[in-house]
């Protein structure tokens, strides 16, 4: 409540005070937050996907996926933007076409891709992609998946994540606290 | 280190980079397929080519059903090893956000196996006609895309290191050109236009006409290194733009439209950037009472820096 009130009346603590550097969009930093929490709503996945439109898999082997994205993530430093970018790719993906166990490993790479495209200044190449599976999928797989994950998408891959608002809410905190907790900042 | 030390400083790089990217300009860029289709994806018919770059091409199209006429941009990716480049994705998901009045519309996007169709909104021109009747400078239909113009020193220099300077340096340009009608750094090519950029030139004497608040305001825009390049915030509380409200069409009140126009949005600010410039001249008799620039007057400068190359193109209708 206090964030809400804090972000809304800019009464209780302005954390938009930063005019020194670009990076912090201090002038128009309300209007890009108010625009990511409308886009939450239209490029959120749907809520039950895994009961309505998968058939083969289930919840547990996407958390499996998921779990393995992370390591993938480390494996080649992604940043952490990218991982969260590539969950709500892979959740998007779900929400409108079934597939099969077999491809769901190839899914979670092909996401992964496209979100280091969108988001890493340099992005591993495809075969990278390939190597980390164990080459179970050809480097042309990769790429098909890719293609239609986007045109699934509709190439909207610009996405609002958990990340983006944690940003703001850990600075929002610091703020509020007399003595900046620097564990929210690793958090 | 004084100020003219460093000022001194940062020359010998800017100079080195120079140096080292004359080699860079100097590769031919891939040629492009001659013929133009009939038709996109059976859903448009082509009617003619807007502008071309070495991302692919520009066609002014109309939707074979309901008649709609449309710019479509397309960008072949046939040659690219990762498939769909990182500069298309970003691109389109950028605009696919951007909804706003100064700011050409993105509506839909046709995709192959090679290559992607961006279809936008046509913007009805009168402005070609504008700029020959006053200045014969050249003919719309032909125009090149050219947002090298508008491209900062920092970019032609390849910097790995820019930020939201590059996109005042546009306006700067843009801002320079509504005074004299036309580009202010109209070369070329990228070699040229470093020349043209770095050759010393008195701002005073080319912009005679311009207020002394204006040229301050100007120089201050086209000020050689970003860091001390003035900013959005900055450039919208310059004496400049004191008194206003103003004639709705002047070049004041243009001027802060564009700046106000720059991406509002945290990912274009780093990744791209988009605008959409208004060239017209405040006497032209067309004027609007809202103070918004209307939509059939505007030349579009639709961009993304750096990976993909920078489109300028006419739109055109009629």
């Amino acid at each position: 409540d206090t964030i809400v009130k804090a972000e809304e009346t800019n009464e209780v603590v302005d954390i938009d005070n930063n005019i020194k550097d670009p990076q912090f969009c201090a002038s128009i930093a309300h209007e890009i937050y108010e625009h990511l929490r409308a886009c939450e709503e239209i490029r959120r996945p749907s809520m039950d996907f895994m009961d309505k439109t998968q058939k083969d898999i289930d919840a547990s082997m996407r958390a499996v996926l998921i779990d393995w994205l992370v390591e993938v993530s480390e494996e080649y430093r992604l940043v952490p933007e990218t991982l969260f970018l590539t969950v709500n790719y892979v959740d998007r993906y779900l929400s409108s076409h079934s597939i099969n166990r077999k491809q769901l490993q190839l899914l979670g790479v092909a996401c992964m891709r496209i979100a280091a495209k969108y988001e890493e200044i340099c992005a591993p190449e495809v075969q990278e992609f390939c190597d980390i599976t164990d080459n179970t999928y050809s480097k042309e797989q990769v790429l098909q998946m890719e293609f239609a994950v986007l045109n699934s998408l509709k190439f909207e891959m610009t996405a609002p994540t958990v990340n983006c608002f944690l940003r703001r809410f850990v600075i929002v905190a610091q703020r509020t606290c007399e003595v900046p907790s620097l564990h929210l900042e690793y958090l | 280190m004084t100020e003219e030390n460093a000022d001194a400083q940062s020359s010998l790089n800017l100079f080195t980079q120079l140096v080292q990217c004359k080699n860079l300009f100097g590769h031919a860029h891939a040629t492009l397929p001659s013929n133009r289709p009939d038709n996109i994806e059976g859903i448009y018919e082509v009617m003619g080519i807007l502008g071309e770059g070495s991302f692919g091409r520009v066609y002014r199209c109309k939707h074979i059903r309901t008649g709609e006429i449309v710019a479509i941009k397309q960008i072949d990716f046939r040659y690219d090893q990762n498939a769909v480049p990182s500069s298309l994705i970003r691109e389109v998901s950028l605009l696919r956000e951007l909804n706003h009045d100064n700011i050409v519309r993105l509506l839909n996007v046709l995709s192959t196996e090679t290559y992607v169709s961006l279809v936008f909104e046509l913007l009805d021109q009168d402005l070609g006609r504008y700029i020959s009747r006053n200045n014969g400078v050249r003919d719309p239909w032909i125009r090149k895309p050219a947002t090298r113009y508008y491209r900062a020193p920092e970019i032609l220099l390849d910097s790995s290191q820019y930020s939201t300077g590059v996109d005042l340096w546009s306006v700067g340009c843009i801002f320079g050109e509504m005074v004299t009608g036309e580009p202010i750094f109209g070369t070329k090519n990228s070699f040229d236009e470093l020349d043209a950029i770095f050759s010393p030139t008195d701002l005073s004497y080319i912009f005679a006409d311009l207020e002394p608040q204006g040229l301050h305001l100007l120089k201050m825009l086209l000020c050689l290194d970003p860091k001390r390049r003035v900013s959005v915030e900055g450039a919208l509380k310059h004496a400049y733009f004191n008194d206003l409200p103003d004639h709705p069409r002047s070049r004041r009140y243009r001027l802060i439209l564009l700046l106000k126009s720059l991406p509002v949005h945290n990912h274009l600010r780093t990744k791209g950037f988009i605008l959409k410039a208004n060239f017209q001249d405040h006497n032209d008799p067309a004027t609007s009472s809202n103070g918004r620039v209307p939509a059939d007057s505007l030349e579009n400068v639709i961009s993304c820096t750096p990976n993909s190359l920078p489109v300028l193109y006419l739109a055109c209708s009629k």
